[in-house]
C-alpha cells in the first residue's frame, strides 16, 4: 500500500449540541474497497458528506487524493464519484437524457462521450433501458444506472452511501460485481452499507457507533478479534480422537474431544491447520470435516458490547498501516499559462451551464401539471383581478323611501336610477329601511321628507333648500365612500334641473355660494379599474408564480437527492443557480408576452407606452423574483416549508406592496416597509408603463432600483445554494 | 352509526397528535393573526392619504390662495406645490410626481364677482382609486368653499352655510368616520380561515398517500369518508381558535369588538369552515404529489381573496365577475361575517348565506365520496 488517498483527523460534526461524528481518524489506500459501517443515525452519512464537501466540520481535517477538501471542496469533485442514498437521476428524464446531463455537468461530449458511454452501457448492462424514462426503471436497474452515471468522468474515488439499499439480492450481487471491477480498475471505493455479508467484499472496514469509531481494520482482523474464531470439526470413531486431537494441537491450536470427533477453535486458519486435518480425515477413511466461520453479524454483535463495555478503548483497535503521501501542491502557473487556464475554465463553465440549461427546460415543458399552471394562473389572475376594482358605482342597491311621493321625487327616484348607478328599491317604513341596511340588502338608503317640492320651490328666498337624508352603509367603506360621490353628483343636478322647470328663482343662483370644479382625470379619463389591476397583475403573478415555482423545483430536487448530487459536480453554485433561472426567466418571459396580449384583446388594456420596453424592464423583474424563490427554496427542508414561506411571504406583497392598496395611503412605517420591497417598485414601473406611457428617462430611479435588488438578491442566491451546512 | 363515530373520532386524535408536533404549523396559527391584523388594522387603506399635488394659480389672489389652504387643511393632501406653468404641472402627473393639479384662471377672482367661479382639476386616472375618490373630495370642497366669505363676515345677516340646491345631510351607518379597518377585521377572520382551512388539508391525503400511511388506513376497517371526516374534525376545533384568535386582539388593541353576536357568528363558521376543509381535500385527492396540492391551494386562495369581495368591495364587480364570486364558499361567509361583526345581524339577516354554505358543504361531501371511491390500478 503506497500513500492514503483519503486522509482523515480529528474529524468532528456537532449540529448544536448533539455530537454526529466525534473526532474520527481514519485513512483509506488507494485501490482499496472501504466499507464503513454503522447503525442508523451513528454518522455515516455525515462522515461521507463532510469528505465530499457537502458538509463542513466542526473541527478536524480532510484530504481527498491531495485536496484539502475542507479549503477547496470544488476542487476534489474531479477526483470524486458519488452516489447517494436516493439515486439521483432525474425522475422526468431518461437515462440518456440523464447522461447527457451529467457528462455535460463533467465537461464530457462529443464522440469522447459515446466511447465512454459505449463502454459503461456493456459493463453496467444499461443497452435496453437507455430511452427509458428513470422513474419507470426498476430499483435494481436504476441503482446501476447511477453508478455508471457516477463512474462516467473514471473519478479515482467513488463514494458509495447505501448504495444497495431496497435492491434484490440478486441485483445486489451484481452490483458488488461492478464495484469490485472498479477497485480492480485501480478505483478507490468508499462504501457504507447495512448489509455485514457485504463486508467481505471489502479490503478495510470502519465500523462506527454514535459518531465513534470502534473498530478500524481489514475484515479478518476484525472477525478474529470480535468472535471465538473458526471452528473446524473432524467427525471420526471414538478411538481415534484423542490422536488426532494431538495432532492438531500440534499446530498450535487449541483442539478438544467432544461427542462424535475432534473440534479445533482457531483465530484464523493457517496452511498448517488444514494440511493436518486433511492428513487425519485421510487416515480415517475421508472422514467428513466441517469448518464454521464466524457470521459476520455475530462478529458484529461482540464489537458493538464490546464498545458499549469501553466507550473509549478501540479507537486504537488496528493501526493502519500507511505510508505518508507527498500531499500535490501546486505552484501558481506563470502568467500566460494562467490566462489560458482561465480561457478553458471559462468554457467548462459554459458548457456545464448549457447542460444545466437543458435539463431545467426539458424537465419543465416535460411536466403537464407546470406547463399548466405557467399558462392558467397568469391569464386567469389577469381576468379576475382585472375585472375586480371598479371604482364606477353601477346597480348599487338604493332603497328608497318617498314621503313626498310628488312628481318631484318620482323624478329624483329616476335620476338616481337612469345612468345604472343605483338600483331603486322603495321602502315604505321607516324600520324597514333600518332594516335592509342591517341585512346588507341595500347599501344606501333615501329618505324624501314631506315637504321636498314644496321647498324646491321656496328654496332661494332665505328659506332653507330642501333636505334629503342618505344613509351610507360605512362597514363598505369603498362603496360608501365612492357612492357618496355619485349620488351628491347627481342629486344636485336633479335639484338644479326641477328648480330650473319650476320657475325663475329669484336672487343669485346658488352656484355662486362655491367653486365648481371642472375635473378631468388624463391617462384613464374614465378612470376605470381595470388597467390599475392589469399593471399590478404583472407584479403579482410575476412575484408570486416565480417564487412559488423556483421554490418547489429546488426542494423537489433537494428531496429527490439531485440537488446533493448536483454540488458534488464540477458545477459552481453560480451555474447551478443561472442554469435555474435562465430558463425559467424566459419561460416567465414568454408568459408576459401572453399576458400582454390577453389583456389587450380580452380586456382591451393594451400598455399606453411602449410594449417591448414594458416586456424587456418586466423580464428583468422576473429574474429578481426567480432569485428570491432560490433564496426560500434553499432554506427549505421540504416542498410545503417552501411554499408555507413563500405564501407567508406574499403577504406583505399583496396588501403592501400597492398591488391593491396605495403605498401613500399607510403609515410611514408601512410606508418603509413597501419601499423594501422590490414587487412596490416592479408594480410601480408597470403602472408607469402601462397608464403613464413612461420611459426609460422617466423610471430610471425605479428600474436602477430593481436592479440593485437584483444583483443583491442574485449574490445572496448564490451564497445560500453554495453554502455548506 | 356508532362504529362510524368511533372510526373518526380514532383518525381525529391521531391527526391531532400529528399536528400537535408540527411546530411551524402552530407557529403560522399565531403569526398569521397578528400578521394580517397590524396589516388590515393599521396599514392598508383606501382613504387617501398624503396625496403629493400641485397648483398652477394663475390669478394669485387671496380668494385663490384661501381655497388652497382649505384644500390642504382637509387632511388628505401633502403641502401643494406651486407649478410656474401648465406644462410643469403636466409634467408632475406624468412622472408620476403628483396625483393631482388644481388649476386657478387667471380670471378667478372676477368670475367670483359674476358668480360663477370655475377652477380646474387634473387627476392621475392611473390610479383610479385615488382619482375617484379625490375628486370628489375636491369637489366637496370647493363647493362648500365660499369665497364670499370676507364680504360676508361685514354683513352679518348674511347666510354664512352655503348649500347646493338640495340639502344633501348624509350618515354613514355603522362605521360613521368611514374607517377602512373596520371593513378589513370584519373580514380578518374569514381570510385566515381560507388560508388555514386549504393549506392545511390539502396536504392531507397526498401527503399520507405519499408516506405509505394512507394505504395503511385504507387496510383498516375505516371508509374513506371516516378517514376524511377525522381529519377534519381537528382542524374545526383549531378554526374557532383562530377566529378568537383574529377577534380579541382586534378588539383589545384596535377597539373593534363585534357589534352582533359571537355565538351566531360561531353557528355561521362551522359550514364555511367544513366547506373549505372539504375543499382543500378535494384538492389533495386529485393531485399526485404534494407540490401539486400546495399549488392548487394557493391558486385557489388567492382568487378567492379577490373575487369574494373581502379586500374590495363586491358590489361594485361588473356583473359576471360578481357571479362567479357566488361559487366561493367565502363570498357567503364574508357577507355574513360581516352583517354580524359590522351591522350587528340576527339570524334571519345571515339565513340565506348560512343556508348557501350549508349547501356548499354538502355538495363537496358528495364530490369527495365519489373521489374516494377505492379505486383499483
Amino acid at each position: 500500500m503506497s500513500g492514503a488517498i483519503i486522509r482523515a483527523a480529528g474529524l468532528t460534526k456537532r449540529f448544536g449540541d448533539f455530537t454526529a461524528v466525534d473526532a474520527l481518524d481514519f485513512e483509506v489506500a488507494p485501490g482499496s474497497i472501504f466499507a464503513f459501517l454503522g447503525a442508523n443515525g451513528s454518522g455515516k452519512s455525515t462522515t461521507i458528506r463532510m469528505l465530499i464537501g457537502l458538509l463542513t466540520p466542526t473541527a478536524g481535517t480532510i484530504e481527498v487524493d491531495g485536496v484539502d477538501v475542507i479549503a477547496a471542496p470544488r476542487r476534489v469533485r474531479d477526483h470524486i464519484g458519488y452516489m447517494g442514498q436516493k439515486v439521483s437521476l432525474y425522475q422526468g428524464l431518461s437515462l440518456r437524457e440523464n447522461l447527457e446531463f451529467y457528462a455535460g455537468l463533467y465537461g464530457l461530449q462529443g464522440a469522447a462521450l459515446e466511447a465512454r458511454w459505449d463502454e459503461l452501457r456493456e459493463r453496467f448492462d444499461l443497452a435496453a433501458v437507455e430511452h427509458e424514462k428513470a422513474s419507470d426503471l426498476p430499483a435494481g436497474v436504476r441503482q446501476r444506472a447511477g453508478l455508471a452515471l457516477s463512474t462516467l468522468h473514471r473519478p479515482r474515488i467513488l463514494f458509495l452511501d447505501e448504495p444497495t439499499a431496497g435492491v434484490d439480492l440478486h441485483n445486489r450481487l451484481l452490483f458488488w460485481d461492478r464495484i469490485r471491477a472498479e477497485a480492480a480498475a485501480g478505483v478507490t471505493v468508499f462504501v457504507t452499507t447495512h448489509f455485514l455479508e457485504e463486508v467481505e467484499y471489502c479490503d478495510w472496514t470502519c465500523f462506527i457507533d454514535a459518531g465513534r469509531l470502534i473498530a478500524n481494520a481489514p475484515p479478518a482482523e476484525i472477525r478474529r478479534r470480535f468472535s471465538d474464531g473458526y471452528r473446524l470439526r473432524i467427525t471420526l470413531p471414538e478411538s481415534a480422537r484423542p490422536g488426532a486431537a494431538r495432532a492438531l494441537a500440534a499446530t498450535g491450536a487449541a483442539a478438544a474431544v467432544e461427542d462424535d470427533g475432534v473440534v479445533l477453535r482457531t483465530a484464523a486458519l493457517s496452511s498448517a491447520i488444514l494440511d493436518a486435518a486433511s492428513r487425519i480425515a485421510a487416515a480415517h477413511g475421508d472422514a467428513p470435516i466441517a469448518i464454521e466461520r464466524p457470521e459476520m453479524t455475530a462478529v458484529f454483535r461482540r464489537l458493538m458490547l464490546a464498545a458499549q463495555d469501553r466507550p473509549d478503548a478501540p479507537r486504537d483497535a488496528v493501526a493502519v498501516p500507511v505510508v505518508t503521501a507527498p500531499t500535490a501542491r501546486t505552484s501558481a502557473p506563470p502568467p500566460h499559462l494562467r490566462l489560458a487556464a482561465a480561457s478553458t475554465a471559462l468554457r467548462a463553465s459554459a458548457r456545464r451551464l448549457r447542460s444545466l440549461l437543458v435539463r431545467e427546460s426539458r424537465a419543465t415543458f416535460r411536466d403537464p401539471f407546470t406547463v399548466a399552471i405557467l399558462i392558467t394562473v397568469p391569464l386567469a389572475a389577469l381576468l379576475a383581478f382585472g375585472l375586480t376594482l371598479a371604482t364606477d358605482v353601477q346597480h348599487l342597491a338604493l332603497g328608497f323611501l318617498d314621503g313626498n311621493a310628488t312628481a318631484a321625487s318620482r323624478r329624483l327616484a329616476a335620476e338616481l336610477a337612469a345612468n345604472g348607478s343605483f338600483a331603486i328599491r322603495p321602502y315604505t317604513t321607516r324600520e324597514a329601511i333600518d332594516r335592509a341596511l342591517v341585512s346588507g340588502e341595500i347599501s344606501v338608503a333615501v329618505i324624501v321628507p314631506p315637504d321636498f317640492d314644496r321647498r324646491l320651490v321656496t328654496a332661494g328666498d332665505g328659506a332653507a333648500a330642501p333636505s334629503l337624508q342618505v344613509l351610507y352603509d360605512g362597514g363598505e367603506t369603498l362603496v360608501a365612500g365612492n357612492a357618496e360621490a355619485f349620488f351628491r353628483g347627481i342629486a344636485n343636478a336633479t335639484g338644479a334641473a326641477l328648480r330650473a322647470r319650476r320657475g325663475p328663482p329669484s336672487g343669485p343662483p346658488r352656484e355662486a355660494a362655491g367653486v365648481r370644479v371642472v375635473a378631468r382625470a388624463i391617462f384613464n379619463p374614465t378612470l376605470d379599474g381595470t388597467p390599475f389591476m392589469v399593471a399590478g397583475t404583472y407584479g403579482f403573478v410575476l412575484t408570486f408564480l416565480t417564487t412559488l415555482i423556483t421554490a418547489v423545483s429546488v426542494v423537489n430536487e433537494r428531496v429527490g437527492g439531485t440537488f446533493e448530487q448536483l454540488r458534488v459536480t464540477p458545477a459552481s453554485a453560480a451555474e447551478i443557480v443561472l442554469g435555474k433561472i435562465l430558463p425559467l426567466g424566459a419561460v416567465f418571459t414568454v408568459d408576459v408576452v401572453l399576458m400582454l396580449l390577453t389583456a389587450g384583446v380580452a380586456l382591451g388594456v393594451w400598455p399606453a407606452g411602449n410594449a417591448v420596453f414594458f416586456v424587456i424592464a418586466t423580464a428583468g423583474y422576473v429574474f429578481v423574483s426567480l432569485s428570491t424563490g432560490l433564496i426560500l427554496s434553499a432554506t427549505s427542508a421540504t416542498p410545503a416549508e417552501a411554499v408555507q414561506k413563500t405564501v407567508l411571504s406574499s403577504i406583505p406583497l399583496i396588501f403592501l406592496g400597492g398591488f391593491v392598496f396605495p403605498i401613500r395611503n399607510m403609515p410611514i412605517g408601512f410606508q418603509w416597509i413597501s419601499e423594501a420591497i422590490p414587487a412596490t417598485h416592479y408594480i410601480r414601473i408597470a403602472r408607469a408603463i402601462y397608464l403613464r406611457a413612461a420611459g426609460p428617462a422617466e423610471l430610471a430611479g425605479e428600474l436602477l432600483l430593481v436592479a440593485l435588488f437584483g444583483v443583491v438578491l442574485i449574490a445572496i442566491a448564490f451564497r445560500t445554494v453554495g453554502a455548506r451546512a | 352509526m356508532r362504529r362510524a363515530w368511533f372510526n373518526i373520532l380514532a383518525v381525529a386524535y391521531k391527526e391531532a397528535m400529528v399536528i400537535r408536533h408540527d411546530r411551524s404549523f402552530l407557529a403560522v396559527l399565531i403569526v398569521q393573526p397578528i400578521s394580517y391584523l397590524v396589516i388590515l388594522g393599521i396599514a392598508v387603506s383606501f382613504t387617501p392619504r398624503n396625496v403629493p399635488w400641485s397648483v398652477l394659480d394663475r390669478s394669485d389672489t387671496t380668494a385663490s390662495r384661501r381655497l388652497v389652504q382649505e384644500i390642504e387643511a382637509s387632511g388628505y393632501f401633502l403641502p401643494a406645490t406651486v407649478v410656474g406653468s401648465y406644462d410643469e404641472g403636466i409634467a408632475g402627473l406624468h412622472e408620476g410626481r403628483t396625483i393631482a393639479l388644481l388649476v386657478v384662471d387667471r380670471d378667478f377672482a372676477r368670475t367670483i364677482e359674476r358668480g360663477r367661479p370655475t377652477v380646474q382639476v387634473l387627476l392621475d386616472g392611473a390610479d383610479p382609486l385615488t382619482a375617484a375618490r379625490i375628486g370628489g373630495v375636491l369637489a366637496e370642497i370647493a363647493a362648500a368653499h365660499d369665497p364670499h366669505l370676507e364680504a360676508r363676515r361685514s354683513r352679518p345677516d348674511a347666510q354664512l352655510a352655503s348649500t347646493g340646491p338640495i340639502d344633501v345631510r348624509q350618515r354613514f351607518w355603522f362605521n360613521p368616520t368611514l374607517d377602512d379597518s373596520n371593513f378589513f377585521l370584519s373580514a380578518l377572520g374569514a381570510m385566515l380561515l381560507t388560508n388555514l382551512c386549504l393549506s392545511a388539508t390539502a396536504l392531507a391525503l397526498v401527503g399520507e398517500r405519499e408516506s405509505g400511511t394512507y394505504e395503511q388506513m385504507l387496510s383498516l376497517p375505516t371508509s374513506a369518508v371516516e378517514i376524511v371526516l377525522g381529519k377534519l374534525l381537528p382542524y374545526v376545533v383549531i378554526c374557532y381558535a383562530q377566529v378568537l384568535i383574529a377577534l380579541v386582539p382586534a378588539g383589545l388593541f384596535l377597539g373593534f369588538w363585534p357589534r352582533g353576536s359571537i355565538l351566531l357568528l360561531f353557528v355561521v363558521t362551522l359550514p364555511f369552515v367544513l366547506a373549505s376543509l372539504g375543499i382543500g381535500t378535494f384538492i389533495s385527492s386529485l393531485v399526485s404529489t404534494s407540490a401539486q396540492a400546495i399549488f392548487l391551494s394557493v391558486f385557489f386562495i388567492m382568487p378567492s381573496f379577490v373575487l369574494s369581495g373581502v379586500m374590495t368591495p363586491y358590489q361594485l364587480m361588473p356583473d359576471a365577475v360578481r357571479h362567479l364570486g357566488g361559487i366561493l364558499p367565502l363570498r357567503w361567509y364574508q357577507i355574513a361575517s360581516r352583517r354580524i361583526i359590522e351591522r350587528g345581524a340576527g339570524i334571519a339577516d345571515v339565513a340565506v348565506p348560512t343556508l348557501v354554505l350549508c349547501l356548499m358543504f354538502a355538495a363537496i361531501l358528495l364530490l369527495l365520496k365519489w373521489r374516494l371511491k377505492p379505486r383499483l390500478g
